[in-house]
């Protein structure tokens, strides 16, 4: 017969450790963990959790339910989210006053009575020095600092989240600006969780899109509105870092606000403090440029102006000088013509051209208004230009006409061609004889025919006339 | 007065002014048979010098148009 041994009650045998379990630990202690699926933090009932410990592979070595009673879950997450800006949360490193508790209802379980932030933002802190000495070694720190963004930055890929408030923000400025400066940006969205977990690797993905992309940007924006510094913590991640040093764009970094700072601005070409900043240096960028675009337009318009105002001159001179067919004079507006074209064509293209490289840009990526006008301006100087041809032109073919018909008048009255045609030319002492009353007794009269000449005096003269008309 | 030394420092325009001269009294004057002749004979040397003026006028005038190539266009 089996010797009865002492048996005792579920409650008893547990109420027994757990008495041993207070005596033992009857303090309470300061832990460093590691939480885990947190429930009800900050939340008006209780708080529970897992406190684990990773070992350097990320594997569990240590694992314990804890627990923040009602009446303290309030005061301990405020405490925390005071120092760091958000609740505790899934990873979170953190130091908490612990007493080791076994409920016989609920088994064991760390009480956790209060909660060390410093140790947490300690953590962060050395995470993040960690990261930039990595950086440094792989010499990732400067390498997109290399790459300089574009004078005019129109083609833009923006890393954020879709609706995020820090993207509507950006988006803003940026319509707002297209209006002020009727300009146009080109703009693709590339959305990636901009927190936690899975952060990093889909910000990296993103980056992975921009560097594929068959289309060419100017600059990469990567943005995100504020957050707590544990929000942000991931901006410190070395994958974000290493995806923006790599990047074939400069990277404009405009994460959170104003106090923040991070590995991710420390790494990208150009660093702001928000959204509305990163879009405000584009803006100052395009603002710049149209304002020096604009001073080169309003001194070519001066020059070409001026040009049209000298060849209007011109031509008015020409005009006049040409009616009085001088071809001396004609030589003479040659001259200040061709002095004209090569002032134009000479003295101002280095300064055109020079511009003109400015002036390619802005007329592809500004609106066609101004452009248009500097196109007119030419065409105006065009029109002269072919007015002046014209003219010229016109001045020969007048002078051709008039030649031609003077010629006429010579032909005709060349006496060889009434000869040619057997009549003959009489003179009369000397004189053209063009009527018959010229006629003398004892004249000298002088025959010209084709063949020859025949000198003659008139003897026996006898004229007859016209007897006149009687009405 | 040779024919060359006449037409030395003559221009287009003094060219056109003798030659309407010229047409004028061809038409209307009673001059004589070889005063007729010598008249038309300047008239036609007269417009050949006119004829040469003006092309050469269209030549240097194209030739320095050619010559424009223009950072207008």
């Amino acid at each position: 017969m089996v010797q009865e041994q002492e048996t005792y009650k579920l409650i008893e045998f547990l109420s027994s450790i757990s008495g041993v379990v207070q005596s033992n630990f009857p303090d309470s202690k300061w832990v460093e963990a590691e939480i885990s699926r947190p429930s009800g933090v900050g939340g008006p009932g209780h708080c529970y959790m897992d406190l684990v410990q990773l070992d350097e592979s990320g594997n569990t070595i240590a694992q314990v339910s804890a627990h923040i009673w009602q009446y303290k879950n309030q005061q301990i997450s405020q405490k925390f989210l005071n120092a760091t800006g958000r609740f505790f949360d899934q990873g979170d490193k953190v130091r908490l006053l612990v007493k080791a508790d076994l409920s016989p209802r609920y088994g064991f379980s760390l009480n956790i009575t209060d909660i060390d932030p410093s140790f947490t933002l300690g953590e962060l802190a050395l995470k993040k020095k960690e990261t930039w000495k990595r950086l440094e070694n792989e010499g990732l720190t400067e390498l997109n600092k290399e790459l300089e963004v574009p004078i005019l930055p129109f083609t833009i890929a923006v890393i954020s989240a879709k609706g995020a408030a820090g993207y509507e923000d950006f988006m803003e400025h940026i319509n707002q600006a297209e209006k002020e400066l009727d300009c146009a940006f080109k703009i693709d969205l590339y959305e990636a969780p901009m927190q936690g977990d899975s952060a990093p690797e889909g910000i990296y993905s993103a980056f992975e899109q921009i560097n594929e992309s068959p289309r060419r940007y100017d600059v990469v924006v990567f943005i995100r509105g504020g957050g707590s510094e544990l929000d942000l913590a991931c901006f410190d991640d070395y994958l974000i870092c290493k995806a923006i040093a790599e990047c074939n764009y400069p990277v404009i970094s405009g994460i959170g606000h104003e106090r923040d700072n991070h590995l991710c601005d420390d790494v990208a070409s150009v660093r702001v403090k928000t959204p509305t900043a990163a879009a405000a240096f584009l803006i100052d960028m395009i603002a710049a440029q149209k304002a020096e675009v604009e001073d080169v337009e309003k001194a070519i318009l001066y020059i070409v102006g001026d040009k049209i105002s000298e060849a209007n001159l011109l031509l008015e001179r020409l005009f006049s000088k040409l009616s009085s067919s001088s071809v001396e004079k004609i030589n003479g507006q040659q001259l200040l013509i061709q002095e004209l074209v090569s002032r134009l064509s000479g003295r101002y293209a280095e300064k055109m051209n020079l511009q003109q490289l400015l002036l390619q840009e802005f007329v592809s990526k500004l609106s066609s208004s101004n452009s248009e006008r500097i196109i007119n301006q030419y065409n105006v100087l065009e029109k002269i230009r072919s007015s002046l041809i014209f003219a010229v032109s016109n001045r020969v073919t007048i002078g051709e006409r008039e030649l031609s018909v003077l010629e006429q008048k010579i032909i005709a009255s060349d006496p060889a061609n009434i000869l040619e045609k057997g009549y003959g030319y009489l003179d009369v002492d000397g004189s053209k004889l063009t009527n018959i009353q010229a006629l003398k007794e004892g004249s000298r009269v002088r025959l010209k025919m084709k063949d020859g000449v025949a000198e003659f005096n008139i003897e026996n003269l006898k004229l007859t006339l016209p007897t006149p008309q009687q009405n | 007065m040779s024919e060359n030394m006449k037409n030395e420092g003559l221009t287009y325009e003094k060219a056109v002014a003798e030659l309407n001269t010229l047409v004028k009294r061809v038409e209307e004057s009673d001059a004589s048979f070889e005063q007729l002749e010598k008249d038309i004979k300047r008239a036609m040397e007269l417009i050949n010098f006119c004829k040469s003026e003006l092309r050469g006028y269209k030549e240097r005038f194209d030739s320095f148009l050619k010559a424009d190539n223009a950072p207008m266009n």
